[in-house]
């Protein structure tokens, strides 16, 4: 392989991350259908491509051509970036996800990952949280009432779990005395009792929990809630903007789940084989990852939409004491050195 | 090349600032301090303070600014020319604003003529070892700075407590339902969720 | 780490109140906000045991002006105890107050009581340290509880708009002494005001060298103090915010609140300024610093005394009266020398007993009369002489006239001015003292020149009987003045100390 200059090694990692996660947002369009399918006893999308694999691009194609609407009384230029803000900071967040260890790549030793940053958890969850202005502007900008409920319902929950989520975070995180979520994911190292879906379960079920919420996904896709609010903050959307809504939510849900493989699950570590080449760490990290992913879909398909008074009620009264006691505890137990 | 930039973050910092108080829509001006909470985020970025940039999103642009953003969408303040005149010449704030404005120019423009500004022992040791790590922020935060740590927390309090009291509707006992107090759309978190859905759902359909 | 934990029974006091404000809200929510009377018993007896921890501190520090420094922040001297001593005793007014009143009481919720603690631990904190970071942390405290105790009439428009002043006017002043305070970071590169004024980069020195950044920074931070204790330029929201808030909570504001914003102002500018065998550099500085006080003060008691005049509403006559003492507590800062700043101190003291007298007063009318206009007094002077006769003596004493606690601090205001080459300002005080005894003498008028009127007094004994201990307090100490020259004396000192 001839040696080219890191910075170009750096560029290919980032188109390659970047291209991958384009994809898999594309394939869980298709996926959305072919599982909810698959569990209604339907067959799904069959006619494009070998299995309906190439249904996403006739999407991606359809909704270049459709007709863009701007509703009258809109705030035009609201209006029209509400979309990218949506979509771009989960692609932001990619970055700083550690796929795998050191590989040699074009002669230059690089770890698997846009980016190493010290502080890369906060990174995550610093970025990721700007998508919600996505919603809002969009939802406000829309200048309907439908649009406007759902916005306001998203920014009321995601704020209200964002809570949560960073709490059980913390807990992982003081557990392994790092923000950086390489560190985190190497001190769980091979041995699956030392996983932090082992050391910290608690932690596990409220990450779970609130990913599905920060994400507006099922059970508590309150945003969109197709029967109450026609399509939430994007009923006024058309063509290749609409599409980059749920391009944004795609990716959002593939963040959360490699930041759920890598917190809890140890990145691409396999139990019983610790020297594992880069390929098979990447493997199982993918493997990881769309087990998630399946998650999503599974509970979509098995839980019914929760109330809004229900979700808050969740949200304050269940899951931040929840987060709160877990983090204590979490510290305590380390004190007590139990941990 | 760090000091063009860091003029450039400055000066948009600067920018979005005086676009806070010069939009004529309240959300306009919601999205500017968000445009310069960022350029601060950056601004601390380029200082070497890779967790000071990142709170400061998580906690100001990510949280604080959405729940502005939720107020201003509730209160609908499309049309600010009614309220902007009136109450601001009784209180002649804008003249005290005029001049509290022009003093901080002031004490800008005196400190940079002097362009003198020294720094510690403590804080350069501070420094060398970098607030990348969590440690050296925890340990000053929670041993020199403990009790400032501490009376910010009890601040949060009460000012939580505070608002409850305000925004909260007076209970059946205590006379006529105060509607026009009903800022709180958020509800009262000791409160009935339930009702706060209610009310944030009545006052979305408004 | 075993430093910290040495250092914790310095802080007793504070950790009490930080107790006795989280046991109020709990016991607030688990009687929920039924029986929010046993809420205030609570809170008089937490008060009760702070300030004990507050008698065994003072006792231990002993007479010498023994100062210790724990957390490298909060100073333990007699200066903040004294100053801790009375925020205890008018926060105890305060809720027996609330407690005693039947208007008040209904609105006497637990979270009232909450607050309360919450602006009294900002006091603590403003008083005592000399760490311009905790400082504003305390300010912020003392002022975010008092908005909203200011706005606690919820249906009432008044209130409300006192509220709203407060909070824009509040919020404004913080910014700008927060820029000035990070300006002065910018200078010297600390926020602790003694390593300010003898660190490496003392104040002084930068002053020398550049004087008009430090003047910038200083006349910021000053700017700041003069909104929290109404001094001219900065006192518009004063008599709005007086007049609108609760009675209870407007004596909380005039006294307490003032008071803590005068200490902190006292130690802000003693530390910097009032320095034992200061070279040139910094003499001439203080002298300067000392004719913008002398010059704010003539402004702010002549102003005060003047509006004061045409007030028909007591609480705004008393906010005026109050922007008025200001610039009298001012004067004796303005000497910059010991004499004077006991004299300032000696006022300053004098000033909580007369003021929270008057509200207490006030409160007593308005819960019989149901307004606090003056003309509403008429001829009641006789019908409830346990505490009309007690206001008399209050009024007297804000006058300024012998045998009063009063007249002793005008006195020896009068007396510092003279002595330190600020003879136009002694004068200036002496004519605002007659002019001011026009508008204290409108209530003496009113409840005892005019007809007896009809209706009858209810009795609030209790209520009444705390009105009638201030009284005896505010003669005793204008006759019987040692004990509290003695903390004045020690007080200076141990401000001195910690700068030299």
């Amino acid at each position: 392989m001839p040696e080219l200059p890191l910075w170009l090694v750096w560029v290919i990692k980032a188109a390659v991350i970047y291209g991958a996660l384009l994809s898999v947002a594309g394939l869980m369009s298709l996926a959305e259908r072919k599982v909810s399918a698959w569990m209604q006893y339907r067959i799904g999308p069959n006619r494009v491509g070998p299995f309906g694999l190439l249904q996403p691009l006739a999407d991606g194609v359809k909704f270049m051509f459709k007709e863009e609407l701007v509703p009258a009384g809109a705030n035009p230029f609201l209006f029209r970036i509400a979309p990218a803000l949506a979509a771009l900071p989960a692609m932001l967040a990619v970055a700083v996800i550690p796929f795998a260890g050191e590989i040699e790549l074009f002669g230059q030793r690089t770890t698997l990952s846009v980016t190493d940053l010290p502080i890369s958890s906060l990174y995550v969850l610093a970025v990721g949280g700007l998508g919600i202005y996505g919603i809002i502007l969009g939802g406000w900008s829309s200048n309907s009432k439908y649009s406007l409920l759902g916005s306001l319902r998203a920014s009321a929950q995601m704020v209200s779990y964002e809570l949560s989520l960073i709490l059980s975070i913390l807990a992982v995180v003081a557990l392994s005395g790092s923000l950086d979520l390489r560190v985190i994911a190497d001190a769980q190292q091979a041995d699956a009792a030392l996983w932090n879906i082992a050391r910290a379960p608690l932690a596990f079920l409220l990450f779970v929990v609130c990913m599905f919420a920060e994400t507006n996904r099922h059970p508590f896709d309150f945003a969109e809630s197709e029967p109450e609010l026609v399509g939430g903050f994007h009923t006024e959307y058309s063509a290749m903007r609409f599409a980059l809504f749920f391009l944004g939510e795609y990716c959002a849900m593939t963040v959360m789940s490699c930041l759920a493989t890598v917190l809890f699950l140890a990145g691409g570590a396999i139990p019983f084989w610790p020297d594992a080449p880069w390929w098979a760490e990447l493997a199982s990290f993918l493997v990881k990852m769309s087990a998630f992913l399946f998650l999503y879909l599974w509970v979509r398909w098995t839980l019914p939409r929760f109330r809004f008074d229900q979700l808050m009620r969740l949200g304050w009264k269940v899951l931040l004491p929840l987060a709160l006691f877990n983090l204590f505890a979490t510290a305590a137990l380390m004190a007590a050195g139990v941990l | 090349m760090a000091e063009t930039l860091f003029y450039a973050l400055a000066l948009a910092a600067v920018g979005f600032a005086v676009g806070v108080i010069s939009a004529r829509s309240p959300m306009l001006s919601v999205l500017s301090l968000l445009g310069a909470f960022v350029c601060l985020a950056l601004v601390y970025l380029l200082a070497g303070f890779q967790f000071l940039a990142g709170a400061q999103v998580l906690v100001y642009a990510g949280a604080i600014m959405v729940l502005f953003l939720f107020v201003v969408m509730l209160l609908n303040l499309a049309d600010l020319s009614k309220v902007a005149e009136h109450p601001t010449r009784v209180l002649g704030v804008h003249r005290v604003a005029l001049a509290g404005g022009s003093a901080a120019l002031l004490g800008v423009l005196a400190l940079l003529a002097s362009r003198r500004i020294p720094d510690t022992a403590a804080d350069t040791a501070m420094l060398a070892r970098g607030f990348d790590e969590l440690e050296p922020i925890a340990v000053a935060l929670f041993s020199r700075y403990l009790l400032p740590f501490e009376a910010a927390s009890l601040l949060l309090l009460a000012t939580m407590v505070a608002v409850l009291v305000l925004a909260k509707r007076a209970r059946a006992p205590q006379g006529p339902r105060e509607q026009a107090q009903a800022v709180d759309a958020h509800g009262d978190a000791r409160g009935d969720a339930s009702d706060a859905a209610r009310e944030l759902e009545g006052a979305g359909l408004r | 780490m075993s430093n910290y934990l040495q250092s914790l029974p310095s802080i007793a006091p504070e950790i009490a109140m930080t107790v006795l404000l989280c046991a109020v809200l709990v016991v607030d929510l688990l009687l929920k906000g039924r029986d929010s009377r046993k809420v205030g018993y609570l809170t008089l007896g937490g008060l009760g045991v702070v300030a004990w921890l507050l008698l065994g501190q003072w006792g231990e520090l002993g007479s010498a002006g023994a100062a210790k420094r724990v957390f490298g922040m909060i100073d333990i001297d007699r200066f903040s105890t004294f100053f801790k001593l009375f925020t205890v005793g008018s926060l105890a007014a305060v809720v027996l107050f609330v407690l005693l009143d039947r208007r008040e009481r209904r609105h006497g919720i637990g979270e009232y009581y909450l607050l309360l603690l919450g602006a009294g631990l900002g006091i603590f904190f403003m008083v005592s340290t000399s760490n311009l970071l905790l400082l504003m942390l305390g300010l912020e405290l003392l002022s975010l509880a008092s908005y909203s105790l200011a706005g606690f009439h919820k249906g009432d428009k008044r209130s409300a708009e006192a509220a709203m002043k407060y909070v824009v006017f509040g919020g404004l002043s913080a910014g700008v002494m927060l820029y000035g305070i990070s300006l002065l970071y910018g200078i010297t590169g600390t926020i602790d005001l003694t390593e300010m004024a003898s660190g490496p980069h003392s104040l002084a020195a930068q002053f020398s060298s550049g004087p008009v950044p430090v003047a910038v920074a200083i006349v910021l931070v000053l700017a700041g103090f003069a909104y929290k204790v109404s001094v001219v330029p900065f006192h518009f929201w004063t008599p709005d915010v007086y007049e609108g808030a609760p009675t209870p909570v407007t004596s909380f504001l005039a006294v307490a609140s003032k008071a803590a914003g005068f200490a902190a102002l006292l130690r802000f500018v003693g530390k910097l300024f009032l320095v034992d065998g200061a070279d040139g550099a910094v003499q001439q500085y203080g002298a300067r610093i000392g004719a913008l006080l002398a010059i704010l003060s003539a402004l702010t008691m002549t102003l005060g005394n003047l509006a004061a005049l045409r007030q028909s509403s007591m609480k705004r006559m008393l906010a005026y009266s109050s922007i008025a003492h200001a610039g009298y507590v001012l004067m004796g800062m303005a000497t910059m020398e010991s004499s004077g700043w006991n004299a300032a101190m000696f006022y300053l003291a004098a000033y909580y007993l007369m003021n929270l007298g008057a509200f207490g007063f006030v409160l007593y009318f308005e819960s019989v009369t149901g307004s606090d206009d003056i003309a509403s007094l008429k001829g009641l002077g006789a019908k409830a002489l346990w505490v009309t006769v007690p206001m008399v003596v209050f009024l007297v004493s804000l006058t300024g006239l012998p045998p009063t606690v009063g007249f002793t601090g005008k006195y020896m205001l009068f007396v510092a001015g003279v002595d330190n080459g600020l003879l136009w300002l002694s004068l200036v005080m002496a004519l605002n003292s007659v002019v001011s005894l026009f508008y204290y003498f409108r209530i003496v008028k009113a409840l005892f020149l005019a007809e007896p009127a009809e209706r009858s007094m209810p009795g609030q004994s209790a209520l009444a009987g705390s009105i009638f201990v201030l009284a005896v307090l505010t003669v005793l100490f204008g006759l019987y003045i040692a004990p509290l020259q003695a903390w004045c004396d020690a007080s200076v000192e141990s401000l001195r100390l910690g700068a030299g």
